[in-house]
């Protein structure tokens, strides 16, 4: 007979040792993130939220193309279009308020900077 | 939300981060979700709720609660099932048959049993799972009880 007890205490330990692996300095940018999405549309949150993100080969690189990209956010409030984005590091994040799909957002801005 | 709503939520996000990770990385999605996507959608999801979160239950109830919602919501979702072991299952531990056996029957488990023992093995007492739930203490000690003695015939059998 298998030890039910012995292992389910272990998948417990197992749960309550995950740590969250962010700095501090991490996670604040994150959590800026997160509110930053949310002011876009206030009172509107955005129904498709940093999912989709574009991993760039260096920080540098990343912040590079998000000096292009950045000031080329899509603002049709009255086609309810707003879509922005974010940098963290090497990661570019797509958000938006409508019902475009975050990779419709990023092909949306690849083909603005084609 | 005001400046100091913003200072509070990113305090309790730093006091609840590990407890959020806890339940993101516990979930078993598509290779396409890293336990990093799920973090931050269940964080948009604290920051779009933080403004209602009446403080009836604990803060760490109500954290544990919205997070578990978004998972469950990710995981209902087309397309967000696994097609493979996601990369913190090939851990060595994980290699052990009788580990990976009773892991895999919970995760199989069906809502809300499958939150039920989660939380019952990280240590919630039955109203704090009450509140994570929208259940009755009553419904969660009979619901857990039910739970662990079919998982433990599930695995004796396996």
């Amino acid at each position: 007979m298998r030890d039910f007890d012995k292992q389910l205490k272990r998948y417990g330990d197992e749960l309550k040792n995950a740590r969250c692996p962010y700095s501090d300095v991490e996670l604040d940018r994150v959590i800026r993130s997160v509110v930053w999405s949310e002011k876009v549309i206030p009172n509107e949150p955005p129904t498709k939220r940093l999912r989709t993100k574009w991993l760039w080969p260096s920080v540098a690189a990343a912040a590079c193309l998000a000096a292009i990209l950045i000031p080329l956010n899509i603002d049709d409030r009255a086609n309810g279009d707003i879509a922005r984005v974010v940098i963290d590091g090497q990661h570019l994040y797509f958000a938006c308020n409508n019902g475009c799909s975050p990779e419709g957002t990023l092909e949306t801005f690849k083909t603005m900077i084609r | 939300m005001m400046e100091h709503d913003e200072k509070r939520f990113r305090e309790l996000i730093h006091r609840q981060r590990d407890l959020i990770w806890r339940v993101c990385s516990s979930y078993k999605l598509s290779a396409a979700w890293t336990t990093e996507d799920s973090f931050h959608e269940v964080l948009c999801d604290l920051w779009q709720g933080y403004g209602a979160f009446d403080r009836r239950s604990s803060e760490s109830t109500w954290v544990y609660r919205v997070a578990v919602n978004t998972m469950n919501s990710l995981a209902r979702k087309k397309g967000n099932q696994p097609t493979a072991l996601p990369p913190e299952r090939h851990d060595p531990s994980y290699r052990d048959d009788d580990y990976r056996d009773l892991v895999e029957l919970i995760e199989a488990m069906p809502e809300p049993d499958r939150t039920i023992v989660k939380a019952h093995v990280q240590g919630f007492g039955y109203k704090e799972v009450s509140g994570i739930t929208g259940l009755s203490i009553a419904a969660v000690s009979m619901r857990l009880s039910r739970a662990l003695r079919k998982l433990r015939k599930l695995y004796n059998q396996k």
